[in-house]
């Protein structure tokens, strides 16, 4: 268009303005982003000051255990590492079953601290890399929006992430975990991705490589990336916009990237062989053909190219779609996996994988925790996206794309939240540094802004520095904008902007900083109690109980155990095996012989549950308890039935109303085992708000084996078969009963026909009953 | 051994080089040192033989049994039959108690400590014996009274050794009912201590008599030397059986006006062991349930210390108290579970006390006087005690003096902040202490005090350098070309 | 006492199968009518007769799930259809499936056959389906729960799997209604492409994808996508009024969501009038002093429409999160 026909000669003059003020202007740069980082790092610290500097809730523990795995036994150990502390009896290959990124991240800053002889213990470490990184984020979104737009909406959007809550949600102090630094590696790589596109050189393709080989070693979420920029290309190249750049530096990024990718064990071959993958390879075959017809046209300039190419591409496009399609059939290339296909057919999961849906953070987004991890910038980005469309050029057409396919995934699974947060952030600053730029533009004071429209007026501003010159002040008083009307806007966004920091901080504070291992409660004169009661546990697991005992709990505390109570678990947050877990859930859902007899098949010595009951703690094992029957159901449909835990009305409870299944299970005997505090009246469970409906109770097969101070963590010891303390019993019943636990034991096997046939069996007295009912009937 | 024994020659000599004052008796000194050395060195053949004409005229004996040690403190009326005057007296402990032997030490009348050494007799090879030194000789004919006092750690047997949540615990101690001496005791009477009513049993020898929490034998006249009777009793005692297993004392000196002292402790129940289930409901409905248990216990600190951590591999133990009294600092330390017979648990803890109060310093010479051991709990005993000192780097010449024999390991070098050449650890170990081994050690070493400043260098050096290189790439352009922004609208 | 049950077992056994050999021509017969219905349609249409004779009355050693409802459209019943749908596929895919045998039938009467029957039974709704075992009569469980199992043939599947122990694998009649919307909604745009050919620039009008875009956003935003699975309704009825707004942050209304996305849309729309009452991005200077007016009022409409519906907005999250503190210019 012609404004860049003007521009050109701008632009030598501009880069000479550009070089007098680089002093000034780097110097408010690097003020801002320090700040920025600053800024991030201190409200990432609620939980620290609160309470102390502690690894949180579930995955960090595992990672921060084979962090200190690591550093201890070196990197390559820690890639062979067989974890026999894990899914007892199966174990877990670590090494090839994690993404190593984030252990290497912190090991290497642990060797370079104390190569310098700075002796920091490896949990600082861990606890504060999140925060650290999220202040590399903030700089990497800089030089991301600094590509797409100006600097000044670069600032702008730094300052955004650096504080968001849909970003500090995942990168507090102590929670560990790999989106920590994933988020980083993301925005780096588009930042790259875009420098190279725009370059065409293949120092920066490469660098992207690199930059997603890190992504990768990072986060399964790396597949976005490797979508997106296909998806970028792709769209690019139906717009017309194929150039050389273009070409270059895809295929350089995609060959190193593909490569590279490979290095991870995790990943292995899943590049070639698997649909989330396919994306990339077609558009770099459909990319070459392009390039291919390109050459061809270049050889005939005359000619009838432009059919050819529309058409010549179009086949292409065909081709390498039904290609793919075919491998799949073939077998050649794994279909899409039940994780990524939840996030198409939304209904999927739900049906298919309970163990998926069971987790709270892949539900669908409400639009008020949209706004709670956004705020106001979650009503600004349309107007960013807005003008990056109207005046559109490759890396724009990148921003919008990363926009649409963020806010649809957001929706789908408020896990997701994470990958808008940052494109939310850069939109945001490009609309609120227009707006800025263009209502500061008159007026001497408040330079910032100033500063980085001058940075911005490299490009796309060249109209307006040619107007510069003849424009009257006063001209600019009468004609433009008012000095009030600025002002007042001014101000009302200064407002609106200092209740997005306020929001920001409540958020990260009430919200996300939470240790989950140590709970606060407040009295009423406002002093703080802390209960905890997870350690006291962990604590007297890690001390009192034998080096190699097996402790059965539910998934979630698995990694917790291993971590703080260093024991030996049986399924654990990695939940890769759907039917150990199951063994589990039915162990916990069925009655207490049943149970003890697969407990003994998994030579269990301690069982774990989690009970609220005494302080009103929400989170505990009966009301998970629903999820752990219909896991079992779905692996053993003939043990156990979802409807034997409901009443008859189909409700869940556990007081007298309950269903007896309930009453009777494994997991409420070990909850409310001589339950007998609580306040008023005694054995008062809070939580449910509701009085126990099977109390006083004997257990036959555990005993207690330590209960913490608030009765949260209950331990139980499996006895051993020679010490069940049964009341004597005349011989005959010994025998049936041995022949009971019999058909039990088999009940965790295939043969569970025995213990049907019996219950067919009684089913029979009623019928004859019956035939004579009928009989008067007729 | 052979350093052993040398560490408690430089003490002793260390004891009266720093009364005299004189240049000129340095030498004496030295042979002295010298000779005492040998003598020492070579203790397997360092005989004593007993004298027939000392007598302990009358011995008062009390065995104290009210908590998890045996203290035997006895006052010896000790008396000169013979002509020549007497400068030492033996005292012997029986081969059966002999390996729980903590502490022994021996004063007189007016309180003063005497030199107690260890020695051995001819034909007794199995019983243990010490010699004591007596201030001046013990003429003939006269008397003298001298108290002597032996701590014996692991000498209550739990009996029985498994006890349910909700029950007593009851200890058997077995001991000599007469004074185990190498001489003639012409009377004697013992006092044996259970503060507890509790008594199940006790071996009843006439003349004796029983009050609460008391009983009292004898006295019974001319008693020969090396007489045993066992005497055993059998009673309730619930007082915490707590013993700390490890022990690691680190203690780091900073010249900037700062000590850390930092302890690894791990403790265990060594009553009777739990037998059956926990019940937190039974556990919860008094606080006289669980009558064995340890929920929580006093360690004190010096009164100057601050900013104490008590935490674990698991992070801060969020149930403690601190209380700062005129005298010192009381932490109410809660574990995190309380303590059944035979649970363990483990725990850091971590004070700084200002430099001033334990650091004493003349030019470039320092003197660093602190206790081997600090109080963990009332009668605490400790099987192995660790304790480390870390200098700052640079110091030499480094000279220590321990109050007791302990077995000093190797020195090791020790890195942490801004150092460059790793801070001298002076480490040493003793096993089987108790409360009356909290004595003070000394250490001695050089420091140049420039080298104060060698850190702070650094880093200004490290800052300026790091300014320096990025004024340079700022003010410079290291581009091949310049990049022109090719721009598409 | 388990002697007790042993001897009671026995007892029924002797009995059960004195009965058996009584009836056994009977329920041979029956079996081999029964397997006749289902092979030419396999849903058994019962009538009161049909109903008492294969269902009710012994011998039976078959079970038979049989679907009450009211298809008429008299009757208008919605749900009845695809429940019948539904039932219909699991009925085809048991027929179907190799795991067929002469143990489970598939049988459904409809109110305005059998209303008698629904009088027997003392049923008052429609559609119910309801498995009579083999042996012993209905238990209450032996009625299926739309409400917590779902009308899905896999839910009824399974439930039927609880009842009887057959198991059967649904096969769906492939849906091809998908990808035959795709393919014509596909060929529509390329013969709309086709038919404007000479003149595509109406694709390069980025006004358009720019509202479009902006739009798709405003929908995910303001969780159209939650409505979508979730299914809440459009608003709420109480006694004292409808309710637009849901009280729980963890909820929302359809109505709810478009307020919502309402709000954002004024919003931007402020933002991007005050943007261009400023010179918009390119930044061309205002001439004259008339347009300078124009400008002058448009920014203020603009400033007022941010200001108003984000605090607006924010009211309305407010409401929703308990304990939030700030507000601004409303409560």
């Amino acid at each position: 268009m012609p404004a860049t026909a003007v521009a050109k000669p701008e632009n030598g003059r501009n880069k000479g303005i550009f070089h007098n003020t680089a002093g000034f202007s780097t110097l408010i740069t690097v003020t801002v982003l320090s700040l920025a980082w600053l800024a991030g790092f201190a409200s990432r610290l609620f939980a620290v000051i609160r309470f102390e500097s502690i690894i949180h809730e579930f995955d960090p523990w595992f990672n921060y255990r084979s962090t200190a795995y690591m550093v201890q036994h070196g990197f390559y150990n820690f890639l062979n590492w067989f974890d026999e502390r894990a899914w007892y009896p199966l174990g877990r290959i670590v090494g090839g079953t994690v993404y190593p990124g984030l252990m290497i991240t912190s090991g290497t800053i642990h060797w370079i601290l104390h190569a310098l002889n700075i002796p920091i213990h490896i949990r600082d470490i861990c606890v504060f890399l999140a925060p650290v990184f999220s202040g590399l984020t903030a700089i990497a979104t800089y030089l991301l929006t600094s590509e797409i737009w100006s600097r000044g909406a670069g600032l702008f959007a730094a300052c955004f992430i650096a504080i968001v809550p849909g970003y500090s949600s995942r990168s507090v102090a102590g929670s560990y975990d790999n989106e920590g630094i994933a988020i980083f590696a993301l925005q780096f790589t588009y930042y790259l991705w875009l420098k190279s596109v725009k370059s065409g050189s293949i120092f920066w393709s490469i660098c992207t490589a690199l930059s997603y080989f890190y992504m990768v070693s990072a986060w399964g979420g790396y597949v976005f990336i490797i979508n997106l920029i296909p998806l970028h290309v792709f769209v690019l190249l139906v717009m017309g916009r194929f150039s050389q750049r273009l070409f270059v530096s895809y295929t350089v990024f995609y060959i190193i990237g593909l490569l590279l990718s490979m290095q991870i064990p995790f990943v292995g071959f899943q590049p070639i062989r698997t649909s989330e993958h396919m994306a990339a390879s077609g558009v770099f075959a459909l990319l070459m053909a392009v390039g291919a017809l390109k050459y061809l046209h270049s050889l005939n300039p005359k000619g009838q190219w432009k059919q050819l190419l529309i058409v010549g591409g179009f086949l292409a496009a065909v081709a390498v779609f039904l290609v793919v399609v075919l491998l799949t059939y073939m077998g050649v290339i794994a279909p899409w996996s039940g994780r990524f296909y939840s996030l198409w057919d939304t209904a999927y999961a739900k049906i298919h994988i309970p163990i998926i849906a069971s987790v709270s953070e892949h539900q669908p987004t409400t639009w008020s925790s949209f706004f709670f991890d956004l705020h106001v910038l979650v009503c600004t980005f349309p107007v960013g996206l807005w003008y990056c469309i109207k005046n559109i050029n490759d890396e724009r057409v990148f921003v919008a794309l990363y926009a649409l396919s963020a806010v649809y995934f957001a929706g789908v699974m408020v896990r997701l939240m994470l990958t808008l947060t940052p494109v939310v952030c850069v939109l945001a600053g490009i609309a609120f540094s227009i707006l800025l730029d263009l209502v500061l533009r008159e007026d001497e004071m408040c330079p910032p802004p100033v500063e980085s429209e001058e940075s911005k007026s490299l490009y796309d501003k060249a109209g307006k520095l040619k107007k510069r010159p003849h424009e009257t002040p006063n001209g600019a008083s009468e004609a433009g904008l008012g000095m009030n009307v600025r002002s007042g806007t001014l101000i009302a966004f200064m407002i609106l902007l200092m209740l997005f920091s306020v929001h920001c901080t409540w958020a990260t504070s009430n919200a996300y900083s939470s240790p989950s291992i140590v709970l606060a409660s407040y009295g009423n004169d406002g002093s703080r109690r802390i209960l905890d009661d997870f350690r006291e546990a962990y604590g007297w697991l890690s001390q009192n109980t034998a080096e190699d005992a097996r402790i059965m709990s539910w998934w979630d505390y698995g990694y917790q155990i291993a971590g703080m109570g260093n024991r030996t678990t049986l399924v654990d947050n990695n939940t890769w095996n759907n039917s150990h877990i199951a063994l589990v859930g039915k162990a916990m859902a069925s009655n207490e012989s049943a149970a003890y007899s697969i407990m003994t098949a998994l030579d269990v010595d301690y069982v774990l549950v989690i009970f609220g009951g005494a302080i009103g703690y929400s989170g505990d094992d009966i009301n998970k308890f629903i999820w752990m029957v219909r896991i079992a159901e779905g692996e053993h449909p003939k043990d156990i039935h979802e409807a034997d835990y409901f009443t008859e009305r189909g409700e869940y409870r556990v007081d007298s109303e309950a269903s007896k299944t309930m009453l009777n299970c494994l997991m409420y005997k070990l909850s409310y085992y001589r339950y007998d505090s609580g306040g008023s009246p005694p054995g008062y469970d809070r939580t449910r708000g509701a009085l126990p409906g099977n109390r006083g109770f004997k257990l036959t097969y555990l005993e207690e084996a330590y209960t913490t101070e608030h009765w949260l963590v209950r331990i139980y010891r499996v006895k051993k078969p020679d010490e069940f303390n049964r009341p004597r019993l005349p011989v005959a019943k010994r025998t049936i009963s041995t022949t009971n636990s019999v058909s039990k034991k088999l009940a965790i096997g295939p043969g569970t026909t025995t213990s049907k046939r019996r219950k067919g069996l009684l089913k029979n007295k009623p019928t004859v009953v019956k035939g004579k009912k009928v009989a008067r009937l007729e | 051994m052979a350093c052993t024994s040398a560490n408690v020659v430089k003490c002793h000599c260390q004891k009266k080089w720093s009364s005299v004052t004189m240049p000129a008796m340095a030498k004496i000194q030295f042979c002295f040192t010298f000779i005492l050395f040998i003598a020492i060195n070579c203790a397997s053949v360092n005989v004593d033989n007993i004298s027939s004409d000392v007598k302990f005229k009358n011995v008062d004996r009390t065995i104290d049994l009210s908590s998890q040690l045996v203290k035997i403190s006895q006052k010896i009326t000790l008396e000169n039959s013979g002509k020549s005057p007497v400068k030492s007296f033996l005292v012997a402990v029986e081969a059966s108690s002999k390996n729980n032997l903590a502490y022994i030490g021996a004063k007189d009348s007016s309180g003063k400590d005497l030199r107690v050494s260890e020695t051995t007799v001819k034909g007794h090879d199995s019983a243990k014996f010490w010699r004591v030194d007596l201030k001046d000789a013990l003429n003939a004919g006269s008397t003298v009274v001298v108290t002597s006092e032996t701590v014996f750690t692991k000498a209550l047997q739990p009996y029985p050794t498994a006890i349910t949540q909700q029950e007593d615990q009851l200890v058997k101690y077995t001991g000599n009912l007469y004074v185990y001496s190498p001489y003639q005791v012409t009377s004697q009477k013992t006092n044996v201590v259970v503060v507890t009513k509790g008594i199940e049993s006790f071996s009843k020898v006439k003349p004796f008599s029983q009050q609460d929490g008391a009983i009292q034998y004898g006295p019974y006249p001319n008693v020969a030397p090396f007489t045993e009777k066992e005497l055993s009793v059998h009673y309730k005692n619930n007082s915490p059986f707590l013993t700390v297993t490890r022990i690691e004392r680190l203690i780091e000196v900073s010249h900037w006006g700062n000590i850390a002292i930092e302890e690894l402790i791990e403790v265990e129940h060594t009553g009777a062991k739990l037998k059956g289930p926990f019940s937190r409901y039974d556990y919860q409905q008094d606080l006289h349930s669980g009558p064995a248990s340890v929920r929580s216990y006093k360690t004190l600190l010096p009164a100057s210390a601050s900013d104490v951590y008590y935490r674990d591999t698991n992070g801060n133990i969020s149930t403690s108290n601190m209380k700062v009294k005129k005298d010192s600092v009381e932490l109410d330390l809660r574990p995190r579970y309380p303590l059944f017979g035979g649970w363990k648990t483990h725990y850091t803890l971590g004070y700084n006390v200002p430099s001033y109060e334990y650091l004493y310093h003349s030019g470039n010479e320092y003197l660093l006087k602190m206790r081997v051991i600090d109080h963990i709990f009332d009668d605490m005993q400790v099987d192995e005690l660790t304790t480390k000192i870390i200098l700052p780097e640079g110091s030499v010449g480094i000279k220590l003096n321990v109050p007791y024999p302990v077995t000093r390991l190797a020195d090791s070098l020790h890195y942490t902040y801004l150092d460059t050449k790793g801070r001298p650890v002076i480490t040493f170990k003793k096993s089987n202490v108790v409360e009356n081994h909290i004595q003070d050690f000394q250490l001695r070493y050089t420091f140049p005090r420039l080298l104060m400043f060698q850190e702070p260098l650094l880093v200004v050096g490290f800052l300026y350098a790091l300014f320096l290189l990025v004024i340079i790439y700022v003010r410079l352009d290291f581009s091949i070309h310049k990049a022109e922004h090719q721009h598409k609208d | 006492m388990k002697y007790k049950a042993l001897l009671c077992l026995v007892v029924i056994l002797t009995f059960y199968q004195g009965a058996a050999q009584t009836r056994a021509k009977g329920l041979e017969e029956k079996l081999q009518q029964l397997a006749d219905m289902t092979a030419k349609k396999s849903i058994i249409p019962l009538n009161f007769n049909k109903f008492k004779e294969y269902v009710k009355s012994p011998p039976r050693d078959y079970s038979f799930i049989v679907m009450f409802t009211a298809m008429a459209p008299a009757r208008r019943c919605a749900i009845c259809q695809h429940v019948y749908d539904e039932y219909m596929i699991v009925a085809n895919s048991f027929r179907f499936s190799q795991a067929y045998n002469n143990k489970l039938f598939f049988g459904m009467v409809d109110f305005d056959e059998g209303s008698d029957i629904f009088q027997m039974l003392r049923l008052n709704t429609a559609p119910v389906i309801m498995h009579f075992p083999a042996k012993g009569k209905p238990k209450p469980a032996d009625s299926m729960d739309f409400e917590r199992a779902g009308i899905h043939a896999e839910a009824i599947a399974k439930w039927i799997q609880d009842r009887t122990d057959v198991q059967i694998r649904i096969f769906r009649p492939p849906n091809y209604s998908g990808a035959v919307a795709f393919a014509t909604l596909f060929l529509l745009v390329a013969g709309f492409l086709y038919l404007r050919r000479n003149n595509l620039e109406f694709l390069y009008n980025k006004q358009m994808w720019a509202v479009a875009a902006v739009f798709f956003c405003f929908a995910m935003v303001s969780g159209q996508m939650w409505n979508q699975i979730r299914g809440p309704p459009f608003f709420h009825r109480t006694k004292n009024g409808p309710v637009y707004i849901n009280g729980g942050s963890h909820g929302q209304f359809v109505l709810e969501s478009y307020i919502v996305a309402i709000l954002n849309g004024a919003v931007v729309v402020g933002m991007i009038l005050m943007i261009e009452a400023a010179g918009g991005v390119k930044g061309d200077p205002a001439r004259a002093q008339a347009e300078g007016k124009r400008r002058r009022f448009q920014s203020v409409v603009g400033l007022v429409l941010v200001c108003v519906f984000f605090s607006l907005l924010l009211s309305v999250f407010r409401a929703k999160t308990q304990g939030y503190p700030y507000s601004f210019l409303f409560k």
